[in-house]
Protein backbone atom coordinates (compact mmCIF):
# COMPACT_ATOMS: atom_id res chain seq x y z
CA UNK A 1 0.00 0.00 0.00
CA UNK A 2 2.87 2.23 0.65
CA UNK A 3 4.36 1.58 -2.33
CA UNK A 4 1.42 2.28 -4.19
CA UNK A 5 0.91 5.65 -2.18
CA UNK A 6 4.55 6.47 -2.78
CA UNK A 7 3.81 5.80 -6.50
CA UNK A 8 1.44 9.07 -6.82
CA UNK A 9 3.84 11.20 -5.25
CA UNK A 10 7.30 10.65 -6.42
CA UNK A 11 9.01 11.65 -9.29
CA UNK A 12 9.46 7.93 -9.82
CA UNK A 13 6.09 6.34 -10.60
CA UNK A 14 7.19 4.59 -13.18
CA UNK A 15 9.69 2.76 -11.75
CA UNK A 16 9.26 -1.09 -10.86
CA UNK A 17 10.79 -2.11 -7.77
CA UNK A 18 11.10 -5.29 -6.86
CA UNK A 19 8.17 -8.06 -5.75
CA UNK A 20 10.64 -9.25 -2.99
CA UNK A 21 11.10 -7.69 1.05
CA UNK A 22 14.05 -8.07 2.81
CA UNK A 23 14.26 -11.03 5.50
CA UNK A 24 16.42 -9.14 8.49
CA UNK A 25 18.21 -11.07 11.00
CA UNK A 26 20.37 -9.40 13.80
CA UNK A 27 24.10 -8.97 13.18
CA UNK A 28 25.01 -10.70 16.44
CA UNK A 29 23.57 -14.16 15.20
CA UNK A 30 24.62 -13.43 11.86
CA UNK A 31 27.48 -16.09 12.69
CA UNK A 32 26.82 -17.72 15.46
CA UNK A 33 23.40 -19.23 14.47
CA UNK A 34 24.15 -21.73 11.72
CA UNK A 35 23.22 -25.09 12.59
CA UNK A 36 21.08 -28.13 11.92
CA UNK A 37 16.96 -27.69 11.99
CA UNK A 38 14.19 -30.05 11.13
CA UNK A 39 13.23 -30.10 7.55
CA UNK A 40 11.43 -26.71 6.40
CA UNK A 41 9.45 -26.10 3.63
CA UNK A 42 11.26 -24.43 0.83
CA UNK A 43 11.12 -20.71 0.11
CA UNK A 44 13.06 -19.73 -2.40
CA UNK A 45 15.43 -22.66 -4.07
CA UNK A 46 18.25 -20.94 -6.02
CA UNK A 47 20.90 -23.65 -6.10
CA UNK A 48 21.36 -27.87 -6.16
CA UNK A 49 23.89 -30.05 -5.96
CA UNK A 50 24.60 -33.49 -5.13
CA UNK A 51 26.15 -35.57 -1.67
CA UNK A 52 26.42 -38.33 -2.23
CA UNK A 53 22.82 -39.94 -2.01
CA UNK A 54 21.14 -36.58 -1.06
CA UNK A 55 20.23 -33.94 -2.85
CA UNK A 56 21.40 -30.45 -1.25
CA UNK A 57 19.07 -27.56 -2.23
CA UNK A 58 19.85 -23.88 -1.06
CA UNK A 59 16.90 -21.84 0.31
CA UNK A 60 18.04 -18.27 -0.82
CA UNK A 61 20.25 -16.64 2.09
CA UNK A 62 18.42 -19.16 4.58
CA UNK A 63 20.41 -22.42 4.54
CA UNK A 64 20.56 -25.47 2.89
CA UNK A 65 17.77 -28.01 2.80
CA UNK A 66 19.26 -31.72 3.12
CA UNK A 67 17.17 -34.61 1.31
CA UNK A 68 17.75 -38.02 0.70
CA UNK A 69 17.31 -39.60 -2.63
CA UNK A 70 18.22 -42.87 -2.30
CA UNK A 71 14.95 -43.90 -3.25
CA UNK A 72 14.42 -41.53 -6.35
CA UNK A 73 10.66 -42.58 -6.44
CA UNK A 74 10.45 -41.44 -2.39
CA UNK A 75 12.77 -38.66 -1.80
CA UNK A 76 12.37 -37.52 1.86
CA UNK A 77 13.58 -34.43 3.17
CA UNK A 78 15.86 -34.99 6.60
CA UNK A 79 16.82 -32.06 7.65
CA UNK A 80 17.48 -28.09 7.08
CA UNK A 81 20.93 -26.82 8.02
CA UNK A 82 20.72 -22.90 8.74
CA UNK A 83 23.27 -20.84 7.17
CA UNK A 84 22.61 -17.33 7.45
CA UNK A 85 23.05 -15.22 4.27
CA UNK A 86 24.25 -18.08 2.32
CA UNK A 87 23.41 -17.31 -1.42
CA UNK A 88 26.09 -19.99 -3.02
CA UNK A 89 27.98 -23.17 -2.25
CA UNK A 90 29.93 -26.05 -3.09
CA UNK A 91 30.56 -29.71 -2.60
CA UNK A 92 33.42 -32.20 -2.57
CA UNK A 93 32.94 -35.83 -1.47
CA UNK A 94 30.92 -34.96 2.15
CA UNK A 95 31.77 -31.29 2.91
CA UNK A 96 30.27 -28.78 1.87
CA UNK A 97 31.59 -25.03 0.85
CA UNK A 98 29.84 -22.22 1.38
CA UNK A 99 29.36 -18.37 2.35
CA UNK A 100 27.83 -17.92 5.42
CA UNK A 101 27.14 -14.36 4.87
CA UNK A 102 30.48 -12.84 4.40
CA UNK A 103 32.50 -15.57 5.98
CA UNK A 104 33.58 -18.70 4.33
CA UNK A 105 33.11 -21.53 5.88
CA UNK A 106 34.04 -25.38 5.33
CA UNK A 107 31.48 -27.76 6.63
CA UNK A 108 32.02 -32.03 7.27
CA UNK A 109 28.71 -33.58 6.34
CA UNK A 110 30.04 -36.83 7.17
CA UNK A 111 27.72 -37.18 9.58
CA UNK A 112 24.66 -36.15 7.79
CA UNK A 113 23.02 -35.44 11.33
CA UNK A 114 25.49 -33.77 12.67
CA UNK A 115 27.55 -31.62 10.29
CA UNK A 116 30.35 -29.96 11.73
CA UNK A 117 32.01 -26.59 10.87
CA UNK A 118 35.61 -27.59 10.39
CA UNK A 119 36.99 -23.86 9.28
CA UNK A 120 35.94 -20.34 9.44
CA UNK A 121 37.47 -17.33 7.35
CA UNK A 122 35.86 -14.40 8.55
CA UNK A 123 35.19 -11.56 5.86
CA UNK A 124 36.34 -13.59 2.83
CA UNK A 125 33.59 -11.97 0.46
CA UNK A 126 32.41 -8.94 0.04
CA UNK A 127 28.43 -8.85 -0.42
CA UNK A 128 25.29 -7.18 0.23
CA UNK A 129 21.89 -9.93 -0.51
CA UNK A 130 20.48 -9.12 -3.58
CA UNK A 131 16.97 -9.44 -4.44
CA UNK A 132 16.45 -12.31 -6.40
CA UNK A 133 14.47 -10.72 -9.49
CA UNK A 134 17.45 -8.17 -9.66
CA UNK A 135 15.33 -5.16 -8.96
CA UNK A 136 15.45 -2.30 -6.53
CA UNK A 137 13.84 -2.42 -2.91
CA UNK A 138 11.48 0.44 -2.21
CA UNK A 139 13.23 2.33 -0.09
CA UNK A 140 10.41 2.40 2.44
CA UNK A 141 10.73 -1.29 2.76
CA UNK A 142 14.96 -0.72 2.80
CA UNK A 143 14.84 0.82 6.26
CA UNK A 144 16.55 -1.30 8.66
CA UNK A 145 16.29 -1.63 12.16
CA UNK A 146 19.57 -0.99 14.26
CA UNK A 147 22.03 -3.67 14.40
CA UNK A 148 20.65 -6.13 11.64
CA UNK A 149 20.96 -7.18 8.12
CA UNK A 150 19.18 -8.38 4.96
CA UNK A 151 19.83 -11.93 4.93
CA UNK A 152 17.51 -12.81 2.00
CA UNK A 153 14.52 -11.86 0.72
CA UNK A 154 10.27 -12.94 0.51
CA UNK A 155 7.74 -11.88 -1.70
CA UNK A 156 5.39 -9.18 -0.78
CA UNK B 1 -13.99 -4.26 6.67
CA UNK B 2 -12.80 -1.06 6.80
CA UNK B 3 -9.21 -1.16 6.06
CA UNK B 4 -10.50 -3.22 3.01
CA UNK B 5 -12.29 -0.64 1.73
CA UNK B 6 -9.32 2.00 2.61
CA UNK B 7 -7.02 0.00 0.91
CA UNK B 8 -8.97 -0.50 -2.37
CA UNK B 9 -10.01 3.08 -2.44
CA UNK B 10 -6.03 3.76 -2.39
CA UNK B 11 -5.07 0.85 -4.72
CA UNK B 12 -7.51 2.26 -7.53
CA UNK B 13 -6.39 6.24 -7.00
CA UNK B 14 -2.90 4.71 -7.10
CA UNK B 15 -3.68 2.63 -9.94
CA UNK B 16 -5.33 6.13 -11.70
CA UNK B 17 -2.49 8.18 -11.22
CA UNK B 18 -0.30 5.08 -13.04
CA UNK B 19 -2.61 5.95 -16.19
CA UNK B 20 -0.77 8.99 -16.82
CA UNK B 21 2.38 6.62 -17.33
CA UNK B 22 4.16 6.41 -20.46
CA UNK B 23 5.45 3.41 -19.45
CA UNK B 24 6.66 1.41 -16.39
CA UNK B 25 10.29 1.33 -16.13
CA UNK B 26 12.19 -1.76 -14.51
CA UNK B 27 14.83 -0.06 -11.84
CA UNK B 28 17.58 -2.93 -11.29
CA UNK B 29 19.31 -3.12 -8.38
CA UNK B 30 23.03 -2.07 -9.67
CA UNK B 31 24.57 -1.34 -6.50
CA UNK B 32 28.36 -2.15 -6.18
CA UNK B 33 29.00 -5.30 -4.49
CA UNK B 34 26.02 -6.79 -5.04
CA UNK B 35 25.83 -10.72 -5.87
CA UNK B 36 23.18 -13.16 -5.96
CA UNK B 37 25.70 -16.16 -6.66
CA UNK B 38 28.98 -17.15 -8.57
CA UNK B 39 30.92 -16.85 -4.97
CA UNK B 40 32.48 -20.51 -4.93
CA UNK B 41 33.65 -22.26 -7.91
CA UNK B 42 34.78 -25.70 -8.27
CA UNK B 43 36.43 -28.66 -10.14
CA UNK B 44 38.54 -31.50 -9.85
CA UNK B 45 41.76 -30.28 -7.82
CA UNK B 46 40.59 -26.63 -6.17
CA UNK B 47 37.93 -24.51 -5.08
CA UNK B 48 37.88 -20.68 -5.80
CA UNK B 49 36.33 -18.02 -4.22
CA UNK B 50 35.10 -14.76 -5.40
CA UNK B 51 36.62 -12.58 -2.77
CA UNK B 52 36.64 -8.58 -1.81
CA UNK B 53 39.51 -7.68 -4.75
CA UNK B 54 40.53 -10.87 -6.04
CA UNK B 55 39.95 -14.81 -6.80
CA UNK B 56 42.00 -17.24 -4.65
CA UNK B 57 42.18 -21.02 -5.11
CA UNK B 58 41.77 -23.18 -2.43
CA UNK B 59 42.45 -26.55 -1.42
CA UNK B 60 39.51 -28.70 -0.08
CA UNK B 61 40.89 -28.06 3.33
CA UNK B 62 39.57 -24.68 2.81
CA UNK B 63 43.20 -23.34 2.81
CA UNK B 64 44.40 -20.53 0.36
CA UNK B 65 46.79 -21.50 -2.29
CA UNK B 66 47.35 -18.64 -4.50
CA UNK B 67 45.43 -15.50 -5.74
CA UNK B 68 44.85 -15.94 -9.58
CA UNK B 69 43.40 -12.82 -10.45
CA UNK B 70 42.79 -9.09 -8.63
CA UNK B 71 40.18 -6.70 -9.51
CA UNK B 72 38.67 -3.57 -8.18
CA UNK B 73 35.35 -4.62 -7.46
CA UNK B 74 33.12 -1.62 -8.72
CA UNK B 75 29.83 -4.33 -10.26
CA UNK B 76 28.53 -7.53 -9.73
CA UNK B 77 31.50 -9.68 -9.89
CA UNK B 78 30.66 -13.19 -10.00
CA UNK B 79 33.21 -16.44 -11.08
CA UNK B 80 32.65 -19.77 -12.51
CA UNK B 81 34.60 -22.83 -12.60
CA UNK B 82 34.73 -25.86 -15.08
CA UNK B 83 37.50 -27.85 -15.65
CA UNK B 84 40.29 -25.77 -16.46
CA UNK B 85 38.43 -22.90 -17.26
CA UNK B 86 37.30 -19.88 -15.04
CA UNK B 87 35.02 -17.07 -15.71
CA UNK B 88 35.01 -13.52 -13.93
CA UNK B 89 32.13 -11.64 -15.10
CA UNK B 90 31.62 -8.19 -13.96
CA UNK B 91 30.44 -5.77 -16.68
CA UNK B 92 32.08 -7.98 -19.14
CA UNK B 93 32.19 -11.77 -19.11
CA UNK B 94 36.51 -12.82 -19.35
CA UNK B 95 37.33 -15.91 -19.60
CA UNK B 96 40.28 -17.69 -18.96
CA UNK B 97 42.12 -21.10 -18.84
CA UNK B 98 43.58 -22.37 -15.95
CA UNK B 99 47.22 -23.86 -16.18
CA UNK B 100 48.26 -26.54 -13.90
CA UNK B 101 50.22 -23.80 -11.72
CA UNK B 102 47.28 -21.61 -11.61
CA UNK B 103 48.55 -18.97 -14.14
CA UNK B 104 45.46 -17.71 -16.16
CA UNK B 105 45.58 -17.29 -20.28
CA UNK B 106 42.49 -15.17 -21.10
CA UNK B 107 40.84 -16.78 -24.02
CA UNK B 108 40.27 -14.70 -27.33
CA UNK B 109 37.65 -12.00 -26.20
CA UNK B 110 35.91 -12.09 -29.68
CA UNK B 111 33.80 -14.59 -29.62
CA UNK B 112 32.39 -14.78 -25.67
CA UNK B 113 32.60 -11.02 -24.61
CA UNK B 114 29.26 -9.77 -23.25
CA UNK B 115 27.65 -7.49 -21.58
CA UNK B 116 26.94 -9.65 -18.83
CA UNK B 117 26.80 -8.91 -14.74
CA UNK B 118 25.60 -11.67 -13.80
CA UNK B 119 26.94 -15.67 -14.54
CA UNK B 120 25.75 -18.64 -13.10
CA UNK B 121 26.85 -21.90 -14.62
CA UNK B 122 29.71 -23.30 -16.75
CA UNK B 123 29.66 -26.66 -18.34
CA UNK B 124 32.07 -28.52 -20.13
CA UNK B 125 30.73 -31.67 -21.95
CA UNK B 126 33.75 -32.94 -23.95
CA UNK B 127 34.69 -30.20 -26.08
CA UNK B 128 31.59 -27.99 -25.61
CA UNK B 129 31.23 -25.26 -23.26
CA UNK B 130 28.54 -23.79 -22.06
CA UNK B 131 27.41 -20.62 -19.98
CA UNK B 132 24.27 -20.93 -17.96
CA UNK B 133 23.38 -17.61 -16.57
CA UNK B 134 19.29 -18.00 -16.29
CA UNK B 135 19.47 -18.60 -12.85
CA UNK B 136 17.17 -15.68 -11.73
CA UNK B 137 15.64 -14.83 -15.07
CA UNK B 138 17.66 -11.25 -15.09
CA UNK B 139 18.54 -10.05 -18.27
CA UNK B 140 21.33 -12.02 -19.13
CA UNK B 141 22.97 -14.20 -21.79
CA UNK B 142 24.10 -16.88 -22.39
CA UNK B 143 26.28 -18.73 -24.85
CA UNK B 144 27.54 -22.37 -25.74
CA UNK B 145 30.68 -22.28 -27.76
CA UNK B 146 33.26 -24.72 -28.75
CA UNK B 147 36.03 -23.72 -25.78
CA UNK B 148 38.97 -25.89 -27.41
CA UNK B 149 39.03 -24.19 -30.52
CA UNK B 150 37.79 -20.97 -29.24
CA UNK B 151 35.23 -20.72 -31.71
CA UNK B 152 31.98 -19.63 -31.32
CA UNK B 153 29.80 -22.49 -32.93
CA UNK B 154 26.57 -24.24 -32.93
CA UNK B 155 24.73 -22.13 -30.80
CA UNK B 156 24.54 -18.35 -29.41
CA UNK B 157 21.53 -18.61 -26.85
CA UNK B 158 20.37 -14.99 -25.97
CA UNK B 159 18.22 -14.99 -22.77
CA UNK B 160 16.55 -11.86 -22.28
CA UNK B 161 13.83 -11.69 -20.31
CA UNK B 162 12.91 -15.87 -20.55
CA UNK B 163 13.56 -15.28 -24.27
CA UNK B 164 15.96 -17.44 -26.08
CA UNK B 165 16.91 -16.87 -29.36
CA UNK B 166 19.29 -20.12 -30.92
CA UNK B 167 21.08 -19.60 -33.92
CA UNK B 168 21.66 -22.96 -35.53
CA UNK B 169 24.17 -22.20 -38.34
CA UNK B 170 22.27 -19.33 -39.77
CA UNK B 171 18.84 -20.77 -39.07
CA UNK B 172 17.25 -18.76 -36.11
CA UNK B 173 14.70 -20.03 -34.14
CA UNK B 174 12.66 -18.41 -30.60
CA UNK B 175 11.94 -20.01 -27.68
CA UNK B 176 10.34 -19.11 -24.42
CA UNK B 177 12.51 -20.73 -22.12
CA UNK B 178 13.06 -20.24 -18.60
CA UNK B 179 16.16 -22.39 -17.56
CA UNK B 180 18.45 -24.55 -18.86
CA UNK B 181 20.50 -28.10 -17.26
CA UNK B 182 23.04 -30.36 -18.90
CA UNK B 183 20.73 -33.88 -19.18
CA UNK B 184 23.03 -37.07 -20.00
CA UNK B 185 24.12 -36.04 -23.85
CA UNK B 186 21.29 -33.15 -24.08
CA UNK B 187 20.95 -29.70 -22.86
CA UNK B 188 17.29 -29.42 -21.63
CA UNK B 189 14.93 -25.78 -22.17
CA UNK B 190 12.53 -25.31 -19.83
CA UNK B 191 9.37 -24.22 -21.49
CA UNK B 192 6.13 -22.52 -19.97
CA UNK B 193 4.82 -25.76 -21.05
CA UNK B 194 6.99 -28.21 -22.10
CA UNK B 195 10.77 -28.94 -22.50
CA UNK B 196 12.90 -29.30 -25.47
CA UNK B 197 16.42 -31.33 -25.75
CA UNK B 198 18.89 -30.55 -27.77
CA UNK B 199 21.87 -33.75 -27.83
CA UNK B 200 25.31 -32.52 -28.02
CA UNK B 201 26.68 -35.49 -29.83
CA UNK B 202 25.30 -34.67 -32.71
CA UNK B 203 27.52 -32.61 -35.42
CA UNK B 204 24.13 -30.49 -35.82
CA UNK B 205 22.42 -30.45 -32.99
CA UNK B 206 18.73 -30.43 -33.43
CA UNK B 207 16.32 -28.67 -30.84
CA UNK B 208 12.94 -31.49 -30.39
CA UNK B 209 10.11 -31.46 -27.72
CA UNK B 210 10.35 -33.93 -24.64
CA UNK B 211 7.16 -35.62 -24.53
CA UNK B 212 5.12 -36.36 -21.33
CA UNK B 213 6.66 -33.46 -19.54
CA UNK B 214 4.01 -31.43 -17.26
CA UNK B 215 3.93 -27.68 -17.28
CA UNK B 216 6.07 -25.91 -14.78
CA UNK B 217 6.10 -22.54 -14.89
CA UNK B 218 9.13 -20.25 -13.40
CA UNK B 219 12.22 -23.02 -13.45
CA UNK B 220 14.75 -21.75 -11.58
CA UNK B 221 17.50 -24.31 -10.65
CA UNK B 222 17.90 -28.28 -11.80
CA UNK B 223 20.49 -30.65 -11.86
CA UNK B 224 20.82 -34.20 -13.03
CA UNK B 225 20.90 -36.97 -10.39
CA UNK B 226 21.89 -40.72 -12.05
CA UNK B 227 18.76 -41.02 -14.20
CA UNK B 228 16.77 -38.11 -12.33
CA UNK B 229 15.88 -34.59 -12.99
CA UNK B 230 15.19 -32.74 -10.29
CA UNK B 231 13.80 -28.80 -11.38
CA UNK B 232 13.03 -26.20 -8.71
CA UNK B 233 10.14 -23.43 -9.79
CA UNK B 234 11.54 -21.72 -6.32
CA UNK B 235 8.59 -23.58 -3.81
CA UNK B 236 8.63 -27.09 -5.26
CA UNK B 237 11.43 -29.47 -6.07
CA UNK B 238 10.27 -32.07 -9.27
CA UNK B 239 11.54 -34.67 -9.94
CA UNK B 240 11.47 -36.62 -13.23
CA UNK B 241 12.81 -39.73 -14.54
CA UNK B 242 13.76 -39.85 -18.11
CA UNK B 243 13.28 -43.17 -20.22
CA UNK B 244 12.32 -43.74 -23.96
CA UNK B 245 12.70 -40.05 -25.19
CA UNK B 246 10.13 -39.40 -22.14
CA UNK B 247 10.01 -37.50 -19.06
CA UNK B 248 8.11 -38.55 -16.69
CA UNK B 249 7.03 -36.66 -13.29
CA UNK B 250 8.00 -38.38 -9.98
CA UNK B 251 6.84 -36.79 -7.32
CA UNK B 252 7.30 -33.11 -5.65
CA UNK B 253 9.57 -32.19 -2.98
CA UNK B 254 8.11 -29.05 -0.74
Amino acid sequence: MLFSISACSTSDDKVIYSAYKPVLMDNAKLTTDVFLLPAQENKTITLMRQMGNYLLALDYGLGIHVIDVSNPDLPIKKSFYQIPACIDFEVKGNTVYANNYRDFITIDFNTITAPIILKREANAFDITIKTIDGLKVHNKLKELPPNTTIISYEKI
Amino acid sequence: MKLNLIFCLLLLGALACGKKDIGPQLQTDNSPNSLNFGLIGINQNNLFLNKVNDVTAYDFNGNQIKILNTYNRSKYNSIMVKDSFLAISNQDLVLYKMSNTGTLTEVTKTNYLYNSYTTSDLILKDTLMILLNNRFLSNVRTYYSNAESRVLSAYVFNNAKNTITAYTKGALSNLNASSFVLYQDSILFFMNNKVNKCNLNDANPIISSFDGFNPVNDMTTSICIGDRLYTSNSKTIFGFAYANNKLTAKGEIK
